[in-house]
């Protein structure tokens, strides 16, 4: 990776270790060590779908920041085209003028971090939400989610759930920096809540679509799906991205599962949807990347 | 508990003496945390092994590093899937209509809470700290706006909790699973909100709105002594926790 190699340069001729903090960035950034260290997370062995995070710290910035720069188009978008703009979505237009504005935030903190890393910023790539890539002759994956207020809600969800689950797995890739980590933890809950209320106003549309405001397996299941490469490998299908979601075991050492249905009894009998409710999973950056690859 | 309190010679001062008389135990304790200089006292007087004893009856410490993080958010997830408990039993959740939203919102809700109490029960094994006996005097669960503007006070406390703790884990994995929780802890929030107001599930209370701080844009966090002040007014005498490492 070109930026890579120009960050290890930059970083070997770089000041001693108390220079400012963002200089400190920049070093931790280049560190060759960082890819070592975070493939020999615990988690890493513990679940073997998520066993190969080799990002560094910049690419986890990358992924990031095209995440951002994805929703932020999404919303723009929508709310330039018939899906926001007609008299009957008035009351819900604040709403992700709100989401729009954190979302901005959100890419313009990357931007920064990299910019006072020395790195210029990717710019940000010409989304189209139909799937055609940006070419006419392209099937359209996603239809009328410009111009049909439920379409593009149901594309809305899954992209926000996806963020949430796709900032999940990075926060991995943060390990060794506690104030970026922290920014990236703080800025996951948003994505989920954002994912929450997108989900909250399908629920509660005129169309009324029986999601919660969480994932659930007990979900209407989105048709056309947003799907991702399968982790069992290329022969096998692309799958949903709530596939992953869909996990009712958390361990608690690589080998040793949560026994809930000995420990959940009386009041709270245990019911299954509420083992995979009750987590947000990660997806992998393998997917991550697909499913960005997807619109932009 | 007081018969394994015993003396330690290296740190023995005058201000830790009452501790080997049990009687007197509580007042010393009452005592060493009116003033910062007293409470150095305690923590100079006490070894670990004194520590649990001493905290059994009258606070509960979360203990140190990973484990007292984790304990952290065993005590905020056992307050809130009391409370949860009792939303069901109160009358303003029996008198939902069985189709109602809201009677699936919290019946859900309760149970992601008791999963995550009994997630950090089984994650903790030996070192988790007691069961806590909630004190919720102050809410009526038979009223729809107590129960929800409880409720919101829980989530968001809870999330600005794991907000405030996170850099306090050293242990990757930990990072991850509480990232899990937490994530489904916000989405509680969001919908919880939405429900007192429609739109309000990121109001500017619980993010920092501005474009130029360091953390514009993201969710307010909160330090464990903050969160814990709080959680305390709605936790029993014999259950008040602290996290005394965690600062």
């Amino acid at each position: 990776m070109k930026l890579l190699s120009l960050l290890d340069r930059l970083s070997t001729a770089d000041a001693p270790a108390a220079a400012a903090p963002r200089r400190d960035l920049l070093h931790r950034l280049g560190q060759a060590g960082a890819r070592a260290a975070v493939a020999a997370l615990p988690l890493a062995a513990a679940l073997p779908a998520q066993a190969a995070p080799t990002d560094t710290t910049l690419d986890a910035i990358l992924l990031l920041l095209k995440l951002e720069d994805m929703l932020v188009a999404l919303y723009t978008q929508a709310l330039a085209s018939p899906a926001l703009a007609g008299a009957a979505q008035a009351a819900v237009r604040p709403d992700f003028e709100r989401m729009l504005r954190h979302q901005q935030g959100h890419a313009q903190f990357y931007r920064t971090t990299l910019l006072t890393a020395g790195l210029t910023p990717p710019a940000a790539p010409r989304f189209d939400f139909s799937g055609r890539r940006n070419n006419a002759g392209n099937p359209e994956l996603f239809p009328n989610v410009l111009n049909d207020y439920n379409a593009f809600l149901q594309l809305a969800q899954q992209l926000e759930d996806a963020s949430a689950s796709i900032y999940l797995n990075q926060v991995a890739a943060f390990a060794t920096d506690r104030q970026l980590r922290d920014v990236v933890l703080r800025t996951q809950l948003v994505e989920a809540r954002h994912a929450s209320h997108v989900r909250t106003l399908r629920r509660t549309a005129t169309a009324s679509v029986a999601v919660k405001s969480w994932p659930s397996n007990a979900d209407v299941v989105p048709s056309p799906a947003v799907v991702v490469p399968s982790p069992a490998g290329a022969s096998t299908p692309p799958v949903s991205i709530y596939s992953f979601e869909a996990n009712e075991v958390q361990l608690v050492s690589a080998t040793t599962a949560v026994p809930f249905l000995a420990v959940l009894t009386g009041a709270t009998a245990v019911q299954f949807v509420a083992l995979s409710e009750a987590f947000d999973e990660p997806l992998p950056t393998a997917q991550a990347n697909a499913l960005l690859n997807i619109f932009g | 508990m007081s018969d394994t309190l015993r003396p330690n010679s290296s740190d023995d001062n005058q201000g830790a003496q009452p501790l080997y008389v049990p009687i007197k135990r509580r007042s010393f304790f009452m005592y060493a945390g009116a003033t910062a200089g007293a409470t150095a006292l305690l923590l100079t007087g006490c070894k670990d092994d004194d520590d649990s004893s001493i905290d059994a009856k009258t606070t509960v410490d979360v203990g140190v590093g990973d484990v007292g993080v984790l304990n952290y958010a065993y005590a905020l997830e056992q307050l809130e899937a009391a409370f949860y408990a009792e939303v069901l039993k109160g009358g303003y959740f029996t008198g939902l209509a069985p189709a109602a939203a809201e009677r699936q919102i919290f019946a859900d809700i309760a149970l992601h809470e008791q999963i995550h109490a009994d997630f950090f029960k089984t994650a903790l094994a030996g070192n988790a700290i007691k069961a806590l006996t909630p004190n919720f005097s102050a809410i009526n669960f038979g009223d729809r706006t107590s129960v929800l503007t409880s409720a919101r006070a829980f989530e968001d406390l809870g999330v600005a909790a794991y907000n405030g703790a996170g850099r306090f884990i050293t242990d990757p994995k930990f990072l991850v699973v509480a990232g899990k929780i937490v994530s489904v802890e916000a989405r509680h929030a969001a919908i919880i909100r939405d429900l007192i107001t429609p739109n309000s599930f990121v109001a500017n209370d619980v993010i920092d709105f501005s474009t130029t701080s360091a953390t514009a844009r993201q969710e307010r966090s909160k330090l464990p002594a903050e969160v814990l002040a709080v959680a305390n007014t709605f936790l029993a005498e014999s259950s008040k926790v602290s996290a005394k490492s965690l600062v």
